[in-house]
């Protein structure tokens, strides 16, 4: 079996990619700068949340939904996360990290507390109680979250990651608290669901940017930009794609695609 | 119909009640099943596992058909035990199961779904924008200006000059009619859940209303 069949432009598309981004990282690197990324409001509605749980004194709750660490919004879900735990221990504010994840739980864990310790707040970090395995499965973790997000009196709820039915039974107990609500997801079933009851929601490929956008990171940066130009190649296909089936034929064009 | 004499329905129709009441407030019998729940499913979730992955692995794959090699990925999945261990020396072995999952993953998602979810999608969007039925051609048009529109919301470095910048506003109103249109599909769909569970309570219950079940 051929090892590319019917894979070869992915595999073209990924290649040039890659070199983009190792390109402009190089540029990077050697002093150029970046251009700068639009303001995200969900995303500097973080430190706002932070803030208000900060002065009301009441613990922020971070989640990343039922997606294992196979999915990439797990993985965005990280730098939000670190981003969380660095802003509640700088301003003593007690962070609930929770989990549905049996694989997650350690990476959350390391970060959590990585964080803490690099700011010198390691005594404020509480093992047990800071970061929470709280069940597995989305029913049972649903109703988990909902009590401990009543019990805790939580003042800021960051729901960043891969959500699926529990979306609605979770937002709407933080909307009922009255906490400043952040979401994000790829998701698109339960976006209308976050938009509905959340204070700000971050749509798609927006959540993706977060890490990139909070950590000011140049490695997340380029990737951004480099998505950026890959966006604008898609634009560009999409038109001929669709003027080659109004005025004549598209399916040469479908067929080097599926290639 | 009658009211049900049966445990089962009554502790079900009791925990069905108990969950409910959270809506109203949090208090000690939602917070009793909610552990129950929680405690139930972290049961199931282990037997689950063992019986529908770890026994067949070991006693069928392994033990009767020989594939030995399967020895190699549960010698890596124990790794992740390590992270209970105080001693420096072995506890960073946790990462190494962790960092398979994260790249496998990875792997996948850039080899299966980059063609599922994105090629394909680029193509199903080539459609004439010039139709002999208006329909059709209204259609047509709203998906490829819908489909440009919304990409173009998704710009996160550079601004679009000044003529186009019309576009990314027009895909926030399409991904909100979108939204729109699933919020409504979904929430019909939970009322079909809601009225099972009405269905359970007035009649396999109560014995108020008849029921098929």
């Amino acid at each position: 079996m051929p090892i590319f069949e019917g894979q070869l432009i992915t595999m073209i598309a990924q290649l040039i990619l890659a070199a983009t981004i190792f390109a402009l990282l190089r540029r990077s690197r050697s002093g150029e700068r970046l251009p700068k990324i639009r303001r995200l409001a969900g995303l500097d509605a973080i430190d706002e949340a932070i803030g208000r749980a900060t002065e009301m004194g009441r613990p922020t709750i971070f989640g990343n939904g039922s997606g294992g660490l196979n999915s990439a919004q797990t993985i965005a879900s990280f730098s939000v996360l670190e981003y969380a735990a660095r802003s509640c221990a700088r301003y003593d504010t007690q962070l609930i990290a929770v989990s549905y994840v049996a694989s997650v739980y350690p990476v959350m864990e390391a970060i959590v507390r990585t964080s803490y310790l690099e700011l010198g707040k390691g005594d404020s970090y509480d093992p047990v109680n800071t970061v929470r395995f709280i069940a597995s499965g989305w029913g049972a973790s649903a109703s988990a979250l909902q009590g401990t997000m009543r019990r805790e009196r939580v003042a800021a709820c960051l729901f960043m990651g891969s959500y699926y039915a529990e979306t609605t039974m979770i937002t709407e107990v933080g909307a009922n608290l009255g906490a400043i609500q952040v979401a994000g997801t790829a998701n698109t079933a339960q976006l209308p669901f976050m938009i509905s009851s959340c204070d700000y929601t971050l749509i798609g490929e927006e959540f993706y940017a977060a890490g990139a956008y909070l950590s000011k990171d140049d490695v997340q940066k380029v990737n951004l930009v480099a998505l950026d130009y890959a966006k604008a190649i898609t634009v560009i296909v999409i038109i001929i794609g669709a003027l080659l089936a109004t005025f004549g034929d598209a399916s040469h064009l479908k067929n080097f695609l599926n290639y | 119909m009658q009211i049900s004499t049966s445990f089962a329905v009554w502790l079900t129709a009791g925990m069905t009640l108990a969950i409910y009441s959270g809506v109203y407030k949090e208090n000690p019998i939602y917070r009793l099943v909610e552990h129950i729940y929680v405690g139930v499913s972290a049961g199931n979730g282990i037997v689950s596992t063992i019986d529908n992955y770890a026994k067949p692995t070991i006693t069928i794959d392994i033990f009767q058909n020989g594939t030995y090699s399967y020895l190699i990925p549960i010698l890596i999945g124990l790794l992740v035990y390590t992270r209970f261990s105080k001693n420096r020396n072995i506890n960073w072995l946790n990462r190494i199961p962790l960092a398979f999952w994260v790249g496998i993953g990875s792997a996948v998602v850039l080899t299966k779904n980059f063609k599922a979810n994105f090629i394909s999608q680029v193509t199903a969007t080539f459609m004439p924008m010039i139709n002999n039925d208006p329909l059709i051609m209204v259609n047509n048009i709203v998906m490829v200006v819908g489909v440009l529109s919304v990409l173009s919301y998704f710009f996160f470095s550079f601004e679009l000059p000044k003529g186009l910048n019309v576009f990314p506003k027009f895909g926030r109103y399409i991904m909100m009619i979108g939204f729109g249109a699933a919020y409504g599909n979904t929430v019909l769909s939970r009322m079909s859940v809601l009225l099972g569970r009405l269905q359970f309570l007035l009649g396999n219950w109560l014995g108020i209303i008849e029921t098929r079940i």
